[in-house]
């Protein structure tokens, strides 16, 4: 009797201390959430949401070294070119460890580009089972990362490679989704300035968006650091797409240093175009270039 | 000084229940009283599982008694102080195995707040007296039994206490090591601490005790002057050194003569077996 | 013959008395070979130096993650350390000093049973500490090794790349915040608190539990349901304006009533992917950790106080 009186005494104390703690623990995780230390709790109506509170609670606080060595394993698939165990591995690890950007840039990386690139090369398939492959793992790379991207809004790396990603032209382009990635990850204010070039280039390639991407790279150009060929091409070009377009002399002289300067960098601009950025206007220019250097 | 009271125990009654199985209790010590006066060694026999170590351990404060009272000193056993003039060693002793003789009576001491000098003093002191000075850097887990005892024995006097409590103090010991722990018994009697021990070899509470309490099922039998209880007031003994038959036969009749008294028998006294085996190795020692 | 003790106090958690058991405790676990394991770690620590990660999306993205992975497998198994050794120590020590009769000497000698206790988990969790500490150490050497060649290496292919000063900025900044800052040693100093707080757990169930097994797996399992109790309520909360039973939705507060909950130590991984650990942080979690240490080596006292033996 004694034993059970003492145990009871004892859930009672754990209850009434439990009162007092409840409240601070509540205020300490949310002292922590401001200052990012702690996620905000994810949105458990979704199914994904809940697969991984499983995982939290089948691994408790170990779920970090789990990950570490899923993802080593995960490298041994990727060695052997076994690309549905690594799908299914990096599954695992981001269920583990859903905030570490790293592992959805990584996870992303292995099918858009590696399993991919990997499929459309494997001669055990007829030509159009790879093509079809070769996209399925693009399309699957994106959707992984846009998942990443979910999971850790503003993260600007893991929005800076969605940019990448929708914005080459090898991986079935969408421009529109890579401005948009782009310019959000320049949004965080922690991005370098290349972030902000790649939206001005993407934005550039998307249909109608001629107005919009004339802007950004108009401001752009103001500061001296972004004034990189790329962007010094790609935004005398915009200017010479509009309808009614400053004469061509004082294009140049507003995007390039020197008449031998813009010769230069157009026509590295036209041959490199492998990522088919606008080119509207550049042999004319090229030519004209030529003519007034031949003077 | 002998007029003081060094341990009494009133009325003791200790039930044991198991918590999972609450109903029936188990009466292991059944209104024990005893009284033990300062400097007297009383020696509590008893077969095994007769309630002697729960006796023990409620005078140490280490179960609480169902009712009853137990005082050192006049000091309450449920209360820490009491435990400041006593000094225990429990049945079968394991110590801290990693720790080596010494440091296992500096860990001791330590914990009735001696230090420094003092302390360092006091575990040579000990060390000497329990005869294990050459142990002294070796860790207990290479101890034999007799060594871990007297060991023991060296811990429960580290602060200097006025009463000891020894549960089964030679309990699995040799002959030799037993000695050497009856030997130390009798060097503390002389210094006047009070021994209150218990055991279940009747010879050795003979030789050591000068009280003695007999506890049977859980309840105190008999108790008294150990030379009070076992002396047979009817019966003389004769001890002779080279007697011849002729001598014998003379004692013989003249006792028939006796009416009242009666031969009982005659013959060569023999020596303990322990007795004999302490003389030989003793003698091989040499 | 008077004893020159009778004269001293024995009152409550003598400092002195608390750090001889403390200290004791300590060496008893150090003479059991415990730190045999900081080798097994220092394997770990040079093995995940050497893995080679693989190299994608150009060097602007791997530098970080190397990092990164380096301190997470470092910190995972400082923490599976902690958390295993500081369960297991707890829940042997107390059952073997019963079973081997040491505890008699122990409470026979003028020792409150609390100062025993106390000196019992404070052994434990000085071991825990140092060790901690040595792993930090060799941690703190090896990543800030790592950490300047990445630097150097990173920082003289963006120069040749012809990076402006701002992009190497950035780029230096990132590395740095990666590699061993002061808000590193901040979560090594939480995992430390998380294992003090699951030890008196172990220390508490350890005084009614009677046997080691029951009282590790219990432990473990209060580990994790202090994990989870969190997700839990948020999800029956979530649920609950759905209209889910109000059993369940009972049982979940009571849970996070009872156990502590760890999830506010998920700061860890939080600083692990390079976010700063606040003064703040460190200090309310430690407020928070000394409350259950003390609320819960106080309820082992009230068990362990008229515990017989």
């Amino acid at each position: 009797m004694k034993f059970y009186r003492k145990i009871i005494t004892l859930f009672a104390l754990l209850l009434l201390a439990g009162t007092v703690k409840k409240p601070w623990e509540a205020a300490i995780g949310a002292d922590l959430r401001h200052d990012k230390l702690l996620s905000e709790p994810l949105n458990l109506t979704t199914r994904e949401s809940i697969g991984q509170t499983s995982s939290a609670v089948a691994l408790g606080g170990l779920r970090s070294v789990v990950a570490s060595f899923w993802n080593i394993r995960a490298y041994t698939s990727f060695e052997e070119s076994n690309w549905v165990k690594l799908e299914d591995q990096y599954e695992t690890i981001v269920a583990l460890q859903p905030h570490t950007a790293y592992y959805w840039d990584t996870g992303s990386w292995h099918l858009a580009y590696n399993a991919a690139v990997s499929s459309r090369e494997n001669e055990n398939f007829p030509a159009p089972r790879r093509e079809a492959l070769h996209r399925t793992y693009i399309n699957k790379g994106k959707a992984f990362l846009e998942r990443g991207v979910k999971n850790m809004p503003g993260n600007w790396i893991l929005l800076s490679s969605l940019g990448r990603l929708h914005g080459t032209a090898s991986k079935y382009p969408d421009y529109e989704k890579s401005a948009a990635a782009y310019q959000q990850a320049w949004e965080t204010g922690k991005a370098r300035n290349f972030e902000a070039r790649a939206w001005f280039y993407s934005l550039a390639r998307c249909e109608g968006k001629d107005r919009e991407a004339l802007h950004l790279g108009r401001a752009l150009f103001i500061a001296d650091k972004n004034r990189v060929d790329t962007l010094c091409c790609l935004l005398f070009v915009l200017e010479m797409r509009q309808k009614n377009a400053r004469p061509i002399e004082e294009l140049v002289k507003l995007c390039f240093t020197s008449h031998a300067d813009a010769l230069r960098m157009l026509e590295v601009y036209k041959t490199n175009n492998a990522e088919n950025l606008p080119i509207t206007g550049v042999d004319h220019a090229i030519e004209w270039l030529k003519s007034v250097q031949n003077k | 000084m002998t007029s003081e009271t060094a341990v009494e125990i009133r009325d003791l009654v200790k039930d044991f229940r198991s918590p999972l199985r609450g109903v029936k209790a188990f009466r292991a010590v059944d209104g024990v009283s005893l009284r033990i006066q300062a400097g007297e060694v009383y020696g509590l026999i008893g077969p095994n599982g007769s309630g002697k170590s729960t006796t023990m351990k409620a005078l140490l404060g280490l179960v609480a008694p169902s009712s009853g009272t137990c005082s050192i000193f006049g000091k309450d056993s449920l209360k820490v102080d009491s435990r400041n003039d006593v000094g225990f060693l429990p049945e079968n002793p394991y110590f801290y195995k990693h720790l080596t003789g010494a440091e296992t009576l500096r860990f001791y001491g330590k914990l009735c707040n001696l230090r420094g000098k003092l302390l360092e003093n006091r575990v040579t002191e000990l060390l000497e007296l329990v005869d294990l000075t050459n142990a002294r850097d070796r860790r207990l887990g290479g101890y034999s039994k007799g060594m871990l005892q007297r060991i023991g024995l060296a811990q429960a006097m580290v602060q200097d206490p006025r009463l000891l409590i020894l549960d089964e103090p030679t309990a699995g010991v040799d002959p030799i090591g037993s000695r050497q722990i009856r030997d130390l018994i009798m060097t503390l009697r002389d210094r006047g601490i009070t021994v209150f021990l218990c055991s279940h070899l009747l010879e050795q509470v003979q030789e050591v005790c000068d009280h003695v309490g007999i506890i049977f099922q859980g309840k105190m039998v008999k108790e008294g002057r150990l030379d009070d209880l076992i002396a047979i007031e009817d019966q003389t003994e004769v001890v002779m050194k080279n007697a011849s038959p002729e001598l014998m036969e003379k004692i013989r009749t003249l006792v028939e003569q006796e009416e009242s008294a009666t031969l009982l028998r005659m013959g060569k006294p023999r020596t303990t077996l322990e007795r004999l085996f302490l003389r030989e190795t003793q003698i091989d020692k040499k | 013959m008077t004893s020159q003790n009778s004269k001293t106090s024995n009152r409550w958690l003598q400092p002195r008395r608390v750090t001889v058991i403390a200290m004791h405790t300590f060496t008893q676990l150090v003479r059991m070979k415990v730190f045999y394991f900081l080798s097994v770690f220092a394997l770990i620590v040079i093995a995940a130096n050497f893995l080679d990660l693989p190299q994608f999306n150009g060097p602007e993205a791997i530098g970080v993650g190397e990092l990164q992975m380096l301190k997470s497998t470092c910190m995972g198994v400082m923490k599976l350390f902690a958390v295993v050794f500081v369960i297991a120590a707890t829940a042997l020590l107390l059952p073997k000093d019963v079973e081997d009769r040491t505890l008699y000497t122990i409470l026979a000698k003028p020792v409150p049973r609390l100062d025993y206790l106390v000196g019992k988990i404070a052994g434990v969790l000085l071991l825990v500490f140092v060790s901690l500490l040595l792993m930090d150490l060799l941690m703190t050497v090896v990543l800030s090794f790592r950490t300047n060649h990445l630097l150097v290496d990173q920082l003289s292919w963006a120069e040749a790349r012809g990076w402006t000063q701002e992009a190497i900025d950035s780029e230096r900044r990132d590395i740095i915040a990666q590699g061993p800052t002061w808000s590193f040693q901040g979560a090594v100093f939480a995992i430390f608190l998380q294992s003090a707080i699951i030890g008196a757990v172990a220390l508490l169930l350890s005084t009614f539990s009677t046997s080691t097994l029951f009282t590790i797996i219990l432990s473990f399992l209060i580990y994790l349901i202090g994990h989870f109790q969190a997700d839990a309520a948020d999800y029956y909360k979530a649920t609950a304006e759905a209209g889910s039973n109000a059993f369940t939705t009972t049982m979940t507060k009571l849970l996070s009533l009872i156990f502590p909950n760890f999830q506010l130590f998920n700061v860890i991984d939080a600083v692990i992917e390079g976010i700063p650990m606040t003064m703040n942080a460190i200090i309310s979690l430690t407020g928070l950790s000394l409350f259950y240490v003390v609320l819960y080596t106080m309820l082992s006292w009230f068990v362990f106080s008229d515990k017989e033996f």
